[in-house]
């Protein structure tokens, strides 16, 4: 049984779907991220997993239940941090941790100290009168210092300036590292999706349409980079695998999604004999855009 | 229940200032009334001013209750998906026992700012516990209207937009209850119960729907239903059951007591057309024995000329007027000129027509009288003099002053409080003190000397803040010279007992008044 288990989900808001028939396993230890444009029904996957939302088919299950069957037995192991949540901003940061502290047994109070000060949070400060950053760091140390078993973060670098995000990736990171958890995370922010995801699931319009570990997608994306140096280029007929294909002047530059060297140096060497081929590795993000673009000329084409 | 505590705990925290200022709107009340100087006779308009200003603060104090319920929920909002408790360990039901709490304070918090002045005043068990019942009623008709709505509500407009319609909703209802013409009186008590209770379990319904399954179109249609409900019954029900219903807590005194209509006199309270007329009914009271009296609270009547349509009715609360009279004003409906067989609702008919009518065909009457079983209680007796008073438990009496005057009478300030008094009203504490405090028929002046017993009308009794100081000013006397045979006497009518009549007589004998 995987902590977190999406069957077949589809979420209507009246006529629109938001989400459709989408399926997703999240492995106990991973910490997954979806990723995908506006729209793509990150946020309402994870309001349905917390039951904020009801599906309108198919289910959610966290820690084997029902999302809508949770109970504060299973809600003391998940932690859910999301920057459009209603907090009670009224509350100083230490009021705040004290209200949260007793519905947790398992809160580690050692760890809300440290965390308190490596947040550099003021503790007496109202939640309405912190900033943005400030405001989404205490609200995760809220919810990191019960060590929850199951993390959702709905966008928690939304906003973000980089010092906060990194003390907020690193307060993950950090705690990720004492604990056995999983965690599933939406975001747009592809440079700490990759310092932290261990797997991720590309959504679109409501779906998922891939769902792989970053080290998988790492290793077999490449931008291969080609010297014509005015040698003959047969142009026609490219493998699926190859995107983004473009040519500028005697350099053609793509990304295979397939790549090794076994395969993709042969292939290059059939369309253009004289050229140099080089490949290198691409990021995360670099990857995305490849396969979000992709997507998108498939669903225009479609259409 | 430590969880639902701390819940508890931290609305209790976030609404204490508010509460506090809330609390303070009756407390500054009180301590007006209890240390300012009554105003004198003369100063009829400052009496005026501060009368209304405790009324302008009795009526925030009602809407501020109405508003704290809305600001209890809205920490942890049921609607929506945006709310930050569901995503916590707290289920709906911890959530819910933590804001009736909340709401069971709203009840309590009055009650304990104003014990102490109770306490200080000489209030028994009794008094204080009558006097809290009422603050706390009332108080719960106001959260309880609010609980339902604020449930539902994911923001303050929503909650305010739903007030406006959860108030029109059932008032059309009432008021179409009370306007609908031919049903008769225990139907109309009936549907009164029914949609009382379709309210009530309107309100739980809902409420704990929401809580327990956030499930907000579904709570919004139980409320919708419920609305829909109440309408119905105030308009259609016609099944009397409060008829039926049998009076067993009726003690000996009640149950001998019977009552019996004899006669009737009748005048158009406007000549040539009339859209009302007054009744004075006779009616024979038998059964009480000495000293006991009883008081008419309400009474339904129907006079009929036959099965048919030919029926007169008033719902109208009757009084008392002389010894063994009951009067009361009747609605009349009919057309202008049309025969007496086309009485419809809501149109004037000629006063003569009626009266002809009345005089020429004996009716059949049938009326639900309630009232009360009253026994008179002498709270007060002490001499007519400046500075003189006394004090008994849940009542006192201070003459503040005595001034001859010119005509040969006198002028006298009383201060007057007292916990006897049934809480009427649905504001909190309007009026919580009334009847035989404010009533000037229940004052006396004897003169033992000359033998003589005379009622005394207070000219201006003052309800100060409705906290039980009463200002009465006598302003003309003339039995005789005040010295030391004269006492002020107050007397209540302490209630012992209720009593409910349905009674009937086949033929009505009508008198022409001279009015």
């Amino acid at each position: 049984m995987n902590p977190i288990e999406i069957r077949q989900l589809t979420r209507r808001y009246g006529r629109l779907e938001a989400v459709h028939d989408l399926s997703l396993d999240v492995p106990g230890g991973s910490i997954c991220a979806l990723l995908g444009p506006n729209g793509a029904g990150k946020t309402t996957t994870l309001k349905v997993l917390l039951n904020l939302l009801p599906p309108t088919r198919g289910e959610a299950r966290v820690l084997g239940v029902d999302s809508r069957k949770l109970s504060p037995s299973e809600l003391r192991q998940i932690g859910y941090v999301s920057e459009s949540q209603q907090q009670p901003d009224w509350m100083t940061v230490r009021q705040f941790l004290d209200y949260c502290r007793p519905f947790y047994p398992t809160w580690d109070l050692a760890l809300e100290k440290t965390l308190l000060a490596r947040f550099d949070l003021p503790p007496e400060r109202k939640l309405k009168h912190l900033s943005r950053g400030m405001r989404v760091k205490a609200i995760l140390l809220s919810v990191l210092a019960f060590r929850p078993k199951v993390l959702v973060l709905d966008e928690p670098f939304s906003g973000l300036d980089p010092v906060v995000r990194e003390d907020v990736t690193s307060g993950l990171l950090e705690t990720a590292q004492a604990g056995d958890w999983t965690v599933l995370l939406a975001s747009h922010d592809i440079e700490e999706v990759e310092r932290l995801a261990d797997r991720v699931a590309l959504l679109e319009a409501g779906q998922v349409w891939l769902d792989e570990t970053v080290e998988s997608l790492l290793k077999r994306f490449r931008r291969v980079e080609v010297d014509l140096q005015e040698g003959p280029a047969q142009m026609d007929a490219l493998p699926e695998t190859w995107l983004k294909f473009e040519r500028a002047g005697s350099r053609v530059t793509f990304v295979d999604s397939r790549y090794s060297r076994e395969a993709t140096e042969p292939a290059c060497r059939a369309r253009f004999p004289e050229a140099a081929v080089t490949a290198r590795p691409m990021t995360l993000r670099e990857i995305y855009i490849a396969l979000a673009r992709r997507e998108r000329k498939s669903g225009e084409a479609a259409a | 229940m430590k969880l639902v505590w701390h819940i508890f705990k931290k609305d209790a925290y976030r609404l204490r200032w508010i509460l506090a200022l809330w609390l303070a709107l009756p407390a500054v009340q009180m301590i007006y009334v209890g240390l300012a100087p009554l105003p004198s006779p003369e100063q009829k308009n400052v009496v005026e001013v501060i009368r209304y200003f405790f009324v302008l603060l009795t009526l925030i104090q009602a809407v501020v209750s109405y508003l704290l319920v809305m600001s209890l929920i809205d920490d942890d909002l049921l609607a929506g998906n945006q709310a930050f408790w569901p995503t916590r360990p707290i289920s709906g039901r911890q959530l819910l026992e933590a804001k009736l709490l909340g709401v069971v304070l709203l009840w309590l918090a009055p009650v304990a700012v104003m014990a102490p002045w109770w306490l200080a005043h000489g209030y028994g068990w009794h008094e204080m516990g009558k006097a809290a019942g009422g603050v706390v009623l009332t108080q719960a008709f106001v959260t309880l209207w609010a609980l339902p709505l604020a449930a539902l509500s994911p923001k303050s407009g929503v909650f305010l937009v739903l007030t406006g319609v959860g108030m029109v909703t059932p008032f059309v209802g009432l008021a179409a209850a009370v306007l609908s013409p031919d049903v008769a009186p225990g139907v109309q008590e009936s549907r009164g119960y029914l949609g009382a209770a379709l309210w009530l379990a309107t309100v739980v319904g809902v409420t704990a729907h929401q809580f327990m399954t956030r499930r907000t179109l579904r709570s919004a249609g139980l409320l919708v239903g419920g609305w829909v409900g109440i309408f119905c019954v105030m308009c259609w029900w016609q099944w009397d059951f409060a008829s039926k219903i049998t009076w067993s807590h009726e003690s000996p005194l009640a149950a001998n007591l019977t009552l019996q209509p004899q006669s009737a006199r009748v005048a158009a309270l406007h000549p040539g057309l009339a859209s009302a007329g007054v009744f004075t009914l006779k009616m024979q009271l038998s059964g009480l024995p000495e000293p006991y009296a009883a008081v008419i609270d309400s009474a339904k009547h129907t006079i009929a000329w036959g099965a048919q349509i030919d029926t007169l009715s008033s719902d109208q609360t009757a009084w008392t007027s002389e010894y063994g009279w009951v009067a009361w004003a009747m609605a009349l409906n009919g057309k202008p000129d049309g025969p007496m067989g086309e009485l419809r609702s809501g149109a004037a008919i000629k006063a003569s027509m009626l009266m002809e009518r009345l005089l020429r065909e004996a009716p059949a009457y049938s009326g639900v009288l309630r009232g009360r079983i009253v026994r008179p209680v002498v709270v007060a007796d002490l001499p007519v003099r400046t500075g003189a008073s006394m004090q008994r438990s849940g009542y006192g009496v201070r003459v503040e002053s005595v001034q001859p005057m010119d005509t040969g009478g006198f002028s006298a300030v009383v201060k007057v409080f007292s916990a006897d008094a049934e809480p009427v009203g649905i504001m909190p504490w309007t009026d919580e003190y009334r009847s035989s405090v404010a009533n000037r028929e229940y004052y006396f002046l004897i003169n033992r000397r000359l033998g003589r017993i005379e009622a005394l009308f207070a000219s201006q009794p003052v309800l100060l803040g409705s906290v039980g100081t009463l200002g009465v000013y006598w302003q003309r006397f003339t039995i005789g010279a005040i010295d030391d045979e004269c006492r002020l006497v107050k007397v209540v009518f302490r209630p012992v007992d209720i009593f409910r009549r349905t009674i009937t007589s086949p033929r009505l004998e009508i008198v022409p008044s001279k009015n």
